[in-house]
């Protein structure tokens, strides 16, 4: 029973370190606001992990021997890519980046990192509730 | 510190701003400097900045770490021609070069610059709300 | 009436069946998790380590790991204290 293969945490810490990712990028897209040329970049996962989080549902396949097939990839394989945005800028020096919309996203973000780390906290607690029995 | 790079890049940015800043005090301080060093009026200066990469730093890989200031150049675009016979820098014509200073454009660069340099600050401040809350994990 | 051996007694019903046809006894189940165990204070270890020399990737990782670490070691001693108590129950049967 390890407890990094629950799934519950698994999934809690695979969110916050895409979450840890995204407010580096989007830091970098402020810090070059006034560079010129500069083309923002994001981050892309959830795509990815949906359709990973996904296949391992209802009725995932149960993999207890190294030569079992499952349907889908793990949730551990599944990593956050740094893509650029290459759209057309608005502005005079080629710098596309929307720093409105940055801030914005900002905010949301460092919500969802916290309200992450709540979660583990819960879960860690839940667990430690079990083990003692309730009687701390 | 690899921890805190999200911290580094937005001093990155900080750093990169305030260099503007000082930029443009010069220019609008100067905007009727008439004689300089390498003689002639003083030429408007232009912070120019491009993208950190990681590799500049040592490290292995090639992503985004900041910004950097390539180096202030001059604004090569021509002086502004008056006519004031009295100034003692009129050439024989008349004529005074003054420096290529628009103070409305300064104005403008300034308050982009310290837009630029206040979100910079709510980035900090927003990453250590995020550090704050994954030290506090198991509590 | 016929006295056995206690410990015969005792790991007998707890004999796990596993899904691969092959019995794990409680020792043999109980050696692996201390081994799981052990490997997760080290990673925590490690985790800390690096924290001290600023390698770290992510600080949240860093507490994740040392959590765990934590949570197993408590699941270890409680278990250790549920046997205790079993034995000692058992030891103060009257026979």
């Amino acid at each position: 029973m390890k407890i990094t293969e629950n799934r519950d945490i698994g999934i809690l810490k695979k969110a916050m370190d895409v979450a840890s990712l995204r407010q580096k990028v989007m830091a970098n897209n402020i810090a070059n606001v006034n560079t010129a040329g500069y083309k923002a970049q994001k981050v892309s996962f959830e795509e990815a992990m949906r359709s990973a989080a996904g296949s391992q549902g209802p009725v995932a396949l149960e993999k207890t021997d190294k030569g079992h097939i499952g349907n889908g990839g793990s949730i551990e394989s599944v990593r956050p890519k740094i893509v650029r945005d290459e759209s057309v800028s608005q502005k005079l020096d080629g710098n596309n980046v929307d720093i409105e919309s940055e801030m914005v996203d900002m905010a949301a973000n460092q919500l969802l990192y916290n309200a992450l780390a709540q979660q583990v906290s819960n879960k860690i607690s839940v667990l430690r509730y079990a083990i003692h029995e309730g009687e701390r | 510190m690899k921890m805190f790079d999200t911290l580094a890049i937005s001093a990155s940015g900080l750093t990169a701003e305030r260099l503007r800043m000082d930029t443009i005090a010069s220019n609008v301080a100067n905007a009727n400097t008439t004689r300089t060093e390498e003689g002639g009026p003083y030429r408007r200066k232009v912070a120019v900045f491009r993208e950190k990469l990681e590799s500049e730093m040592g490290r292995a890989g090639n992503r985004s770490a900041g910004v950097e200031a390539v180096g202030i150049q001059e604004d090569m675009s021509p002086f502004k021609k008056i006519y004031d016979p009295s100034h003692p820098d009129a050439d024989e014509d008349g004529y005074v070069e003054l420096p290529n200073v628009n103070l409305l454009n300064e104005m403008v660069d300034m308050i982009a610059a310290t837009r630029a340099y206040e979100a910079n600050v709510t980035v900090i401040n927003s990453s250590k709300g995020m550090y704050a809350k994954a030290l506090e994990i198991g509590k | 009436m016929k006295i056995g051996s206690i410990s015969n007694e005792i790991v007998t019903p707890l004999e796990k069946t596993g899904g691969s046809g092959k019995t794990e006894s409680f020792s043999e189940t109980l050696k692996k998790q201390l081994g799981e165990v052990n490997e997760l204070q080290l990673a925590a270890e490690k985790a800390s380590e690096e924290l001290a020399l600023g390698e770290a990737e992510n600080i949240h990782e860093v507490m994740i790991q040392t959590e765990e670490a934590k949570l197993a070691l408590e699941l270890t001693v409680q278990v250790r204290n549920k046997v205790l108590e079993a034995y000692q129950d058992i030891m103060k049967m009257q026979i």
